[in-house]
Formats: C-alpha cells, sequence, structure tokens
C-alpha cells in the first residue's frame, strides 16, 4: 500500500495540491534605483503549467544605500501586459513590505529589504487563467505621484570588499483546489 | 470525485495533476545562544537531514535571529552538502543579512538572516538519497574578520526576552519544477 492511499489500496487519502513550483533567482545584479513616481525594476516570465490553478509568490530582494523610506512597492502578475490598466494584469500593493536601509547606510552599510507575499486566483483572473507564459514585475508606484527611489541597488553584489552576491529569491506555486483566500 | 481527481476513459478516478511536493522536512534549532566569533570564515550551525528521494530538487526558506550589532556584513552563505561524496553546493545569494540597526546589547534592536534557495535535482550534493549537511555561515570576500552579530539564536538575553530560534523548511520536489535566472 503506497503512502498516503486507503486501506482498499485504490483511492489516495489526501490529494496533494501544489501542482508546480517556479523559483525564480535574479540572475540580475546591482539594479541602479532611480527615484522616479513610477518603475518595475525587476520583472520575469514564467510558464503557468495549467490554466486552473491559484498562484501562491513568497520571497525578497535585498537593498543597499538609503534613500527614500516608502514608495508604494507592489508585486504584478500579467499576461504580458504592462499597463496597469489592463484587465490581464493584477496588481497588489498588499503583495510588498519594504524596510529600507537605515539612515544614511551605503554599500557597506546596513541593507534594507522588500518582502514579498501574495495571492492571486489565477483560476478566474483574466489573463492568468490560462496555462503559458505569465510575467511577475515587483516595482513600486507613489500613491501622490511623488518622486521615489527604494533604496540605491537592487540585488546588490559585491558592492564593498567584504560583501558577496545577494539576489531577489522568489517561489511562486501553482495550487489547484483545496486552497483559500481569506481577507 | 474527490478534488483533484479527473474521470478517465475507463471510468477510473485518475488524479488530475500530481502534487510535486513528495517530502518537508522542518529545522527548528535547538542550540540558542551560539556566539559567533570575530573571523574571516565560520559555520555556526549546521545540521542534517536524510533526503528521502535521489531525483527530486531541494528548495529551502526561513530565517535566523541575530542580537547586537557588530559587522554590517560578513559575507553570509548557506551550503547542501552530500555527506557520503563531500561534494558541496554552496550559495550566497540564498542568504540576505540585516544587522541590528545600533549596537547596545542584547536588549536593543535585533537583526535577521533570511535564507531561501533551490538546488536543482541535478546538482551533486543532492542527485542522491541519503544523508545531507545544511550548513549556515559566512565567508567575507577580502578575507578580512567580521562578525555578523554577537549571538545567534538569542535567547533570554535581557529579561523581557524570550526564546528566538532558527527554523528553516527544506522541501523535496519531483518533477514540475522550474529554476528561473
Amino acid at each position: 500500500m503506497g503512502l498516503n492511499f486507503s486501506t482498499n489500496n485504490s483511492t489516495q487519502k489526501y490529494t496533494g495540491n501544489v501542482a508546480y513550483v517556479h523559483f525564480f533567482t535574479d540572475a540580475t545584479k546591482n539594479i541602479t534605483i532611480n527615484s522616479t513616481s513610477s518603475n518595475y525594476p525587476i520583472s520575469t516570465v514564467f510558464a503557468k503549467k495549467y490554466a486552473d490553478t491559484n498562484l501562491l509568490l513568497f520571497g525578497w530582494t535585498p537593498v543597499s544605500g538609503q534613500n527614500s523610506y516608502h514608495a508604494g512597492c507592489y508585486a504584478a502578475i500579467s499576461n504580458g501586459d504592462t499597463s496597469s490598466s489592463s484587465a490581464n494584469y493584477h496588481r497588489k500593493y498588499d503583495a510588498a513590505h519594504y524596510v529600507t536601509p537605515p539612515d544614511n547606510m551605503g554599500d557597506d552599510g546596513i541593507y534594507g529589504t522588500v518582502y514579498w507575499h501574495g495571492w492571486w486566483n489565477a483560476s478566474s483572473l483574466q489573463g492568468l487563467n490560462s496555462a503559458g507564459n505569465k510575467t511577475l514585475f515587483l516595482g513600486w508606484s507613489s500613491r501622490n505621484g511623488g518622486n521615489e527611489g527604494p533604496g540605491n541597488f537592487w540585488n546588490p553584489t559585491n558592492r564593498s570588499a567584504r560583501t558577496q552576491s545577494r539576489t531577489t529569491n522568489c517561489q511562486i506555486w501553482e495550487i489547484y483546489g483545496n486552497s483559500t483566500l481569506i481577507t | 470525485m474527490a478534488i483533484n481527481f479527473g474521470s478517465s476513459a475507463s471510468g477510473l478516478e485518475t488524479q488530475k495533476y500530481a502534487s510535486n511536493i513528495c517530502r518537508v522536512y522542518h529545522f527548528e534549532d535547538a542550540t540558542h545562544n551560539i556566539s559567533i566569533p570575530n573571523q574571516a570564515a565560520a559555520g555556526p550551525i549546521v545540521f542534517n537531514f536524510t533526503k528521502a528521494y535521489a531525483d527530486t530538487n531541494i528548495i529551502l526558506w526561513g530565517l535566523t535571529p541575530v542580537s547586537n550589532r557588530s559587522s554590517s556584513h560578513a559575507g553570509c552563505y548557506i551550503y547542501i552538502k552530500d555527506v557520503s561524496s563531500g561534494n558541496q553546493s554552496r550559495k550566497y545569494e540564498s542568504a540576505h543579512f540585516n544587522t541590528p540597526e545600533r549596537g547596545g546589547g542584547d536588549d536593543y534592536p535585533y537583526g535577521t538572516i533570511i535564507w531561501q534557495g533551490m538546488w536543482a535535482a541535478s546538482d551533486s550534493a543532492v542527485n542522491t538519497a541519503g544523508n545531507k549537511e545544511v550548513l549556515l555561515g559566512w565567508s567575507t570576500r577580502n578575507s578580512a574578520a567580521e562578525q555578523p552579530g554577537n549571538q545567534w539564536n538569542p535567547s533570554e538575553r535581557s529579561a523581557r526576552n524570550r526564546d528566538r530560534t532558527t527554523n528553516i523548511t527544506i522541501i523535496e520536489t519531483y518533477g514540475n519544477t522550474t529554476f528561473i535566472n
């Protein structure tokens, strides 16, 4: 009798529902962050395996250099559309949490982090409810349109003599059934 | 029909999508108040797990709490090593150290090292079942002595404090996994 199969040897007791895992490690380092009202310094394409799965994202981006305390960071997923007004584009400010480097910190000082964690009902959302290429955008858009720079560099690498590589690591899980978004 | 099962032409129920997480390990470090030396390289935390399958990927994530500011940087990394062969795969990019913001001691703001990485099933450190060693440490790029905090897993280091420790989740995934970079 296989693991997770019931006694009659014919039915699975509990079905697993993580159908696919995409793991993103950003190969692009030392991304310069300009002071602007809106930007997405990181975007990556992943091939959604199934049309009817939801998407769970979690991960983080290391940041060097204190600049703005806040910028209105977000994570967004679309079918490739870049316009936030597109029905195929789904942005979540609530899926981002930016913690700036402390005041006056540079490349050899204390770093900061953008934490990413969010859920998309991708089995039903337009543009996401199909298999195929989807794009993850990690960026910011200030609510008042003011120019902001959340740090000086994202994915800071070898920026002082003693430091090593750092980069963005994010997981995107495709989940089928047995899942609930609670708000 | 159960969730995640579909109908086959024969009338038998077949699983619609195979789940690809086939094993979960969770490391919660029982060793607290690990004193951190001031040196160019060290591996203060080491633990082992038994990989169940040869042909699975390894994905891990977690955090280590840190007390007391010392060095702002040290070149933190995490590695997985196959104990039998000695094959080791080190990832600096899977570690991100945020030092405590200021010195002052055990009752002041703390810092964190966050860990997240993937080792593909073909990686020589993980392409067999059996005993694997995980090490959390640092190695400075310029070989200078550094001290990323004074204590890792600080526990009850001031009157109001409680336990804190390293927690890392490791999953084995079979197929249906893509590494993007």
